[in-house]
C-alpha cells in the first residue's frame, strides 16, 4: 500500500502540513518521502498553492499578463509583486545594451570566471561599480545567492564564529553552513542580543546583517550594530540586496544613509532588484576581492555571469547615477502608498522601506484572500510559513518608481475592498 | 491500529505545549543512535515540553508533563505521514496507575518520583508548573491563537531495555498554534531535567500549541529494533 496522507477531515488535513513537514524523514529509501509529499501537494495546490509560481507572459512591468493556474486562463493584473524597484529591467536603453552584447559576445560566458569566462564587459562592470561604491574593488558573482554563499565560505573556517540576524537570508545561512563555522543568530535588529551572542567569543568573528530585510521591509539599526561588532573585534558583512541603488543620497545604500560606508568591511548586493537584471557583487578592499576570487567555490566552480546580463546591468548602473529622480519617484510612491494604507487602517508591520508587508496573520485565510485579490485584478504574492513564522502571514508589496499614482490608488481600493470583505479590516 | 481499536485513548481538558531551541549537540546526547534530531537551522534542534490535563480516563483524572526532542519521522509505505515526530525522554505523571500502564504498554520513560503538576488558565494564557514538593522543576506558559478542530497524526519514539519502539498517536482536539513568542519555559535543576543543561535551553518558545477538549489515541506500537545502539 502506498504511503499516504490520510485526510481525517477535509477542512483541516492540508493545512496540518506544510513544506517543513516533509523536510525530514528516516527510511531506507531516499525517495520514500516523494509520494507522501506529492499526495499532500496535489491537495494543497488545489486549495491555494497554485498561486505560487504562476507564469507571467509579459515583462515584469506594473501591469502584467499572468497564466492563472487554477482555471488555466490568461488574466491582466496590476503588479505589486516584482522587485523592479526602479523599473530598469525593461528600460529601452538597458534592453539595447543587452542586445548589443548579445550580438557581440553571444549568449553565455562559456567558462568559469577564473579560467576562460571573464569577458571585457565583466571588468567594465566591476570597475564601474567600484567607482560608484567608492571601494577599491568589486567582484561579480553569477547570482546574489552565490555571492553570500561563496564569500562566507571563502573566509570562514571551522571554529570561527558567525553571528547573523535571525531574519538573515537563506544565502547567508547556507554560506555559514558550508563554511562549517559556528553560527549563532541574534534576535532581529537587537544590538543588545548581538552583544550577548558575541560576549566571550574568541578567535575570528563575522557579523552579518542586511540593509533592508526582505520579508518585513524594515531597516537595520546599523550604527548600533556596527558599534557592537567593532567593540568585539568582529568584521562586518552588510547585505544590501534590497537597499543598494535606492537608499542614500547617491544610491549607495543604507551604509551611505548612515554615513558608515568605511566602517563596513564587506558590501554585498545584487543586480536583480533595483538594477533589474541578475547577478551579485562584493565590494571591498582589493586584497579582500583578490582573496575571495581564489577561494569562493560558488564563483569559480560556476559559469561566469552572462555577458548579455552584465552589459544590461552596466547600463542600469549608468542610469541610476544619471537619473536620481528615479529614486525620488520611488520614495514619493512609497510615501503616497503608505499614507493611503494608513488611512485605511492596514497593518504594515515594522516596515519603513519600499517593501510593504500587508499583515494578515492568518495562515489559513491568506490563500483565499490572495485568490480574491487576483480576481479583483491585483497581483500580490502571499507569504506564509515556513517563509515567515506561523500566523505572521502577509502580502508583500514591492513599490516601483514605475507605478503611477493612479495605479497605487487602484491597488489600495482593490486591496481594502477584499480585506474588508474578509473581515481583516 | 489493531482491529480491536486504539491501544489507549485518553480524553484531556487541555494539552499545553511549548517548543524551544536546544543545541543539536545536546539533542544528540539525549537521542539513541538510530534517531536524527530535526534542526530549525544548523546547530539548533527542538525541545518540546507538553503538559496534559487528562479527564475521565480509565485511571481517572490526572496530569502529565513530557519533555521530548523533535526527530525525523519514520516514513514507510504502510502508514500515513505524521505531522511531526518526537522522542520523549522524561515523563512525569500524577497517577501511579497510569504510569504503570504506560511504562509497560507504551514504553514511555516515566520518572518514578511523586510530583505535582499545576495547570492554571488566565484568559487565553495557560501556565503549567511541575513541582517536587514545593520546588518547581519545569515551568511553562503558552497562549492561544485562533482555534480550529483538528485530527493530527504524530509519531513517538521510545526506548527501553527491550528495544526501540515507535507509536502512532492521533490527536483530536480544538487546536491553536502560533509563533508570536509570548510564552516561556524554565528548566530547574532536578533529576527529571538532568539531561538538559539549563543554560543551553532557550526560555522563549519559538512555537506555542494549545489543544482543548480532545482525545489522545495511541493507534499502534511497533518495535523498530532490538536494544538501541549507544
Amino acid at each position: 500500500m502506498a504511503t499516504q496522507v490520510e485526510p481525517q477531515s477535509s477542512s483541516t488535513s492540508v493545512s496540518d502540513y506544510d513544506h517543513s513537514s516533509f523536510y525530514y524523514s528516516s527510511s531506507d529509501d531516499i525517495f520514500a518521502i516523494l509520494e507522501p509529499f506529492n499526495a499532500w501537494y496535489d491537495m494543497a495546490r488545489a486549495q491555494g498553492y497554485y498561486l505560487f509560481a504562476q507564469p507571467m507572459s509579459t515583462a515584469a512591468t506594473t501591469r502584467i499578463d499572468l497564466e492563472e493556474q487554477l482555471d488555466r486562463r490568461s488574466i491582466n493584473l496590476l503588479n505589486l509583486s516584482s522587485y523592479n524597484y526602479l523599473g530598469l529591467s525593461y528600460r529601452p536603453e538597458v534592453i539595447a545594451a543587452a542586445k548589443a552584447a548579445l550580438d557581440h559576445y553571444g549568449l553565455g560566458a562559456a567558462g568559469s570566471p577564473i579560467l576562460s569566462g571573464t569577458m571585457q564587459v565583466h571588468l567594465e562592470l566591476e570597475e564601474a561599480l567600484a567607482r560608484f561604491k567608492k571601494r577599491e574593488s568589486v567582484l561579480v558573482f553569477p547570482t546574489g545567492y552565490s555571492t553570500n554563499l561563496g564569500l562566507i565560505q571563502a573566509l570562514m573556517r571551522p571554529g570561527d564564529l558567525i553571528v547573523a540576524d535571525q531574519n538573515a537570508h537563506a544565502s547567508i545561512v547556507d554560506g555559514a553552513i558550508l563554511s562549517k563555522a559556528n553560527v549563532r543568530f541574534f534576535k532581529h535588529n537587537r544590538p543588545d542580543d548581538l552583544e550577548r551572542k558575541l560576549r566571550g567569543a574568541n578567535g575570528k568573528k563575522l557579523v552579518v546583517v542586511e540593509g533592508v530585510y526582505s520579508m518585513d521591509g524594515d531597516v537595520c539599526p546599523l550604527p548600533d550594530l556596527v558599534a557592537v561588532a567593532k567593540r568585539h573585534g568582529a568584521r562586518i558583512l552588510l547585505d544590501e540586496a534590497h537597499s543598494a541603488f535606492i537608499y542614500g543620497e547617491n544610491g549607495r545604500g543604507v551604509a551611505e544613509q548612515f554615513g558608515l560606508e568605511d566602517e563596513i568591511d564587506m558590501h554585498v548586493g545584487t543586480f536583480s532588484k533595483a538594477l533589474g537584471g541578475q547577478g551579485g557583487y562584493l565590494a571591498g578592499s582589493l586584497s579582500l576581492c583578490n582573496y575571495v576570487k581564489g577561494f569562493a567555490r560558488s564563483r569559480f566552480f560556476s559559469c561566469a555571469l552572462s555577458p548579455v546580463v552584465a552589459a544590461g546591468v552596466l547600463e542600469s548602473l549608468r542610469i541610476v547615477q544619471a537619473e536620481p529622480q528615479l529614486r525620488r519617484k520611488l520614495w514619493e510612491n512609497v510615501a503616497h502608498l503608505r499614507r493611503q494604507l494608513t488611512e485605511q487602517g492596514v497593518d504594515m508591520g515594522e516596515s519603513t522601506s519600499q517593501i510593504i508587508p500587508v499583515m494578515i496573520r492568518n495562515d489559513r485565510k491568506i490563500l483565499d484572500i490572495a485568490h480574491r485579490l487576483q480576481t479583483a485584478g491585483l497581483y500580490l504574492q502571499p507569504i506564509l510559513y515556513p517563509a515567515v513564522t506561523k500566523h505572521r502571514s502577509r502580502f508583500r508589496i514591492s513599490v516601483s518608481a514605475s507605478h503611477t499614482t493612479e495605479q497605487l490608488d487602484e491597488a489600495v481600493a482593490a486591496l481594502v475592498g477584499v480585506l474588508r470583505g474578509e473581515g481583516i479590516l | 491500529m489493531s482491529e480491536a481499536g486504539p491501544l489507549a485513548s485518553l480524553r484531556f481538558r487541555s494539552c499545553i505545549g511549548v517548543f524551544v531551541e536546544l543545541p543539536t549537540e545536546i539533542a544528540r546526547s539525549i537521542l539513541p543512535g538510530d534517531l536524527q534530531p530535526v534542526e530549525l537551522y544548523h546547530g539548533a534542534s527542538v525541545l518540546s515540553a507538553m503538559a496534559f490535563d487528562y479527564q475521565d480516563t480509565p485511571f481517572g483524572d490526572y496530569r502529565e508533563l513530557a519533555l521530548g526532542v523533535a526527530v525525523a519521522p519514520h516514513v514507510s509505505t504502510a502508514s500515513a505521514m505524521p505531522k511531526s515526530a518526537f522522542f520523549p525522554f522524561a515523563v512525569a505523571s500524577t497517577s501511579p496507575n497510569a504510569r504503570r500502564f504506560a511504562k509497560a504498554e507504551l514504553h514511555l520513560p516515566y520518572h518514578q518520583g511523586e510530583m505535582e503538576l499545576r495547570i492554571d488558565w488566565v484568559g487565553d494564557t495557560a501556565s503549567a508548573v511541575l513541582l517536587d514538593g514545593d520546588r518547581p522543576v519545569v515551568e511553562l506558559q503558552a497562549t492561544e491563537h485562533e482555534r480550529r478542530d483538528v485530527n493530527q497524526l504524530y509519531q513517538s519514539f521510545m526506548v527501553d531495555s527491550a528495544g526501540l519502539w515507535t507509536a502512532d498517536i492521533l490527536m483530536t482536539a480544538r487546536f491553536s498554534e502560533h509563533e508570536e513568542e509570548l510564552g516561556s519555559l524554565e528548566i530547574h535543576p532536578h533529576s527529571f531535567t538532568s539531561a538538559l543543561p539549563a543554560d543551553d535551553v532557550e526560555n522563549t518558545p519559538f512555537r506555542e500549541q494549545v489543544m482543548r477538549e480532545g482525545t489522545q489515541s495511541f493507534l499502534a506500537i511497533s518495535r523498530l529494533a532490538g536494544a538501541p545502539r549507544p
